[in-house]
């Protein structure tokens, strides 16, 4: 076991060194560098560009200027913004706080969602329940989070006024649990909608097709009751594909929820990643876009981790 | 006084697929008294699972008890609350499947599997589970039950798979065990092995046993009494002596004769021409007249009863005469 990890975490070593290496050459590549805006600007004079260049690194070889930057990020140095000057790494910590806390709600409800719907219509597949849970399903996964998280705003802030309008915090109240809930419970809800359509597809399908198995019929055979039946022998069985689903969208949870933060002013790596895009702040575009690709990583060595505990056949060795 | 321990009376199950219902069990009559085996047997998709499913209502969603009753000790199981039968499955009627590779759960321990059955009808705590556990791997003649109790079926052989089956079907000492094709999917060795399990558990446990098979040879290993089904209906029921000395209908004269036979060269091996036909498209009259070597016209025409002497029951107009105690006896 711990072998099995030490060897998945020197497998990732070149990954990620090939994923940096892409993300800083199409950042290299794309069109429009901090340069430019400061060219756009007629006050600016030559010479002053060339002192900022000179000053961002921007006049030495590419390769010289990955070299640069690896070795700052491999000391947890991810350079300034040029946008704030404040250290990049401060810039994702602060964002990933608040990132981490969304996303984990949201995932945490999109399951609470997700499970009664999904275990109801494999249960009562065609049935009036599974109908329902379809056209939920489907209106959740087909309806776009911008369209969905302004209705919120305006039913609940605008008209109702009984939760804030956007933010994480009243000012003054950063310590205060209540407030921080208001705050997030319509983002939360939001971004778990997404989630919750797909989910509710996986765990039917999923269930209806362990249904057919021969040890369920066993299961009945030894006399349970239909709910035992299909929580501990179908649901337990079923839920490889909801782990490889959740292990895939929690590192891009990670990286930010860029339309449901933008709606909601919430201030994580999603707001920060639009910012800093618009301002063509490439270090901090690139720390964000390096912290969802380890991300990426880590979940896959712990989405196979849990493969093994779900299923005793999975060995590591 | 002769008390029958199970009943079945004029079952019919039918299935509806999108192609329309079709009757998988077709008016189907069988008992068995306590310490009995009958067998059931007949070609593949004569209806020999879905009677068993029947039994214990576990038919598929699409599978429906349309007519008939099950008595199970005087009680009718056919209409029996689905709370009552959780009650009596596993506990007093048990079922084996044909397929040991797939019938047990593979994320749990056989240990487990086995105490669930357990915990569930005889209301033991954990330790007391175990025990009883290890008791029951031992009956069924696992080596080393004290360590094979915490393995999983993945770890296990097939043969040793279908032991562990046994054991669980076993372990709530149920007064009826139904096996469906339980050493088909093993090979020779293991297959009498099981059989031999089979025996031995009857005897020490008394307890009355349904098999299925569509193995003459089986059939002659276990049985008391014979049910021969032919496309979800009863053509032969009888004893065991009788059905091999004295079989009746050209159907079970068909298989009995495609038994190899240690004196008989290859090419005098008697296989039943043509196939069952489809559920969807019966023949009217008997069901069996296209492969009968005997077919009459009236065959064609009509269906025949079950006509019976002396306990010999056999679906065939050959015997039409049986009540008026003219015997032909067909071949
Ligand atoms: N789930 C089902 N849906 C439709 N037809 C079925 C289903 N299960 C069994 N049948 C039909 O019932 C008939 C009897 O099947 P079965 O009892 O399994 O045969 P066997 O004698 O081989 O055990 C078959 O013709 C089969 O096509
Ligand atoms: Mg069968």
């Amino acid at each position: 076991m711990k072998r099995y990890i030490s060897r998945r975490i020197l497998v990732s070593i070149p990954t990620f060194f090939g994923i940096t290496i892409l993300v800083f050459l199409v950042s290299s590549l794309a069109s429009g560098s901090p340069l430019e805006l400061l060219l756009s600007n007629q006050n600016i004079s030559e010479a002053e560009i060339k002192r900022q260049s000179i000053k961002l690194g921007l006049d030495q070889p590419l390769y010289i200027q990955y070299f640069k930057w690896m070795g700052n990020m491999l000391t947890g140095n991810l350079g300034e913004s040029y946008r704030t000057m404040q250290p990049v790494m401060d810039m994702i910590i602060n964002g990933l706080g608040a990132t981490f806390l969304l996303a984990i709600t949201a995932v945490i409800l999109a399951c609470l969602i997700s499970l009664p719907f999904g275990i109801q219509s494999a249960r009562y597949q065609n049935k009036a329940w599974d109908n329902i849970s379809s056209v939920f399903s489907f209106f959740a996964t087909s309806t776009p989070s911008f369209f969905l998280g302004l209705v919120f705003l305006y039913f609940f802030s605008v008209k109702l006024k009984i939760l804030p309008i956007g933010g994480m915090n009243d000012i003054g109240q950063e310590n205060n649990v209540l407030s921080l809930l208001k705050h997030l419970i319509m983002p939360a809800i939001i971004l778990s909608f997404q989630m919750v359509g797909t989910l509710i597809q996986f765990i039917r399908s999923s269930m209806l097709e362990v249904m057919k198995e021969d040890y369920v019929r066993t299961a009945r055979a030894k006399g349970l009751k239909e709910r035992v039946v299909i929580i501990k022998h179908v649901l337990r069985n079923s839920l490889i594909p909801v782990v490889t689903y959740l292990g895939m969208e929690i590192p891009l949870l990670l990286g930010g929820a860029v339309v449901t933060e933008q709606v909601f002013s919430w201030p994580g790596l999603g707001l920060l990643m639009i910012k800093s895009i618009a301002a063509r702040d490439y270090p901090v575009v690139l720390g964000i876009t390096v912290l969802v690709a380890v991300a990426v990583l880590v979940f896959n060595i712990i989405t196979d981790l849990i493969y093994g505990l779900l299923d005793p056949r999975i060995r590591y060795d | 006084m002769d008390e029958y321990l199970l009943e079945v009376r004029g079952l019919k199950t039918h299935f509806l697929g999108n192609k329309g219902e079709i009757a998988a069990v077709d008016g189907v009559d069988f008992a068995v008294k306590k310490g009995e085996t009958l067998c059931i047997v007949g070609e593949s998709g004569c209806g020999k699972s879905v009677t068993s499913m029947s039994i214990l209502k576990l038919l598929p969603p699409e599978g429906k008890i349309v007519e008939g009753n099950i008595f199970f000790k005087g009680n009718d199981l056919v209409k029996m609350s689905e709370s009552n039968m959780t009650a009596i499955r596993g506990n007093e009627i048990s079922m084996i499947f044909q397929e040991p590779m797939t019938s047990l759960n593979p994320v749990y321990t056989v240990g487990k599997q086995i105490g669930e059955a357990i915990r569930l009808h005889q209301h033991l705590d954990k330790k007391q589970t175990r025990e009883k556990v290890i008791e029951m791997l031992k009956l069924v003649g696992i080596p080393a039950p004290e360590k094979r109790v915490d393995e999983y079926p993945h770890e296990l052989s097939g043969g040793m798979r279908q032991r562990v089956m046994i054991a669980m079907a076993l372990s709530c000492n149920p007064e009826l065990l139904i096996a469906d094709e339980p050493t088909t999917a093993l090979d020779v060795t293991i297959q009498a092995q099981i059989l031999e399990l089979l025996k031995e558990i009857k005897n020490r446990l008394n307890t009355s046993i349904i098999m299925i098979t569509h193995d003459l040879g089986v059939v002659a290993e276990v049985a008391d009494y014979v049910l021969v089904m032919y496309a979800g209906e009863v053509v032969e029921y009888c004893d065991v002596k009788t059905l091999y000395k004295k079989p009746l209908h050209p159907y079970t004269q068909g298989l009995l004769n495609s038994l190899p036979k240690i004196e008989e060269t290859k090419e005098m091996l008697n296989i039943i021409e043509g196939t069952v036909p489809s559920l969807y498209d019966m023949p009217s009259g008997c069901k069996f007249w296209p492969r009968c070597p005997y077919a009459q016209d009236v065959c064609k025409k009509e269906r025949p009863k079950l006509y019976e002497k002396d306990n010999h029951k056999v679906k065939c107009f050959l015997y039409r005469d049986f009540e008026k105690g003219e015997i032909n006896y067909g071949a």
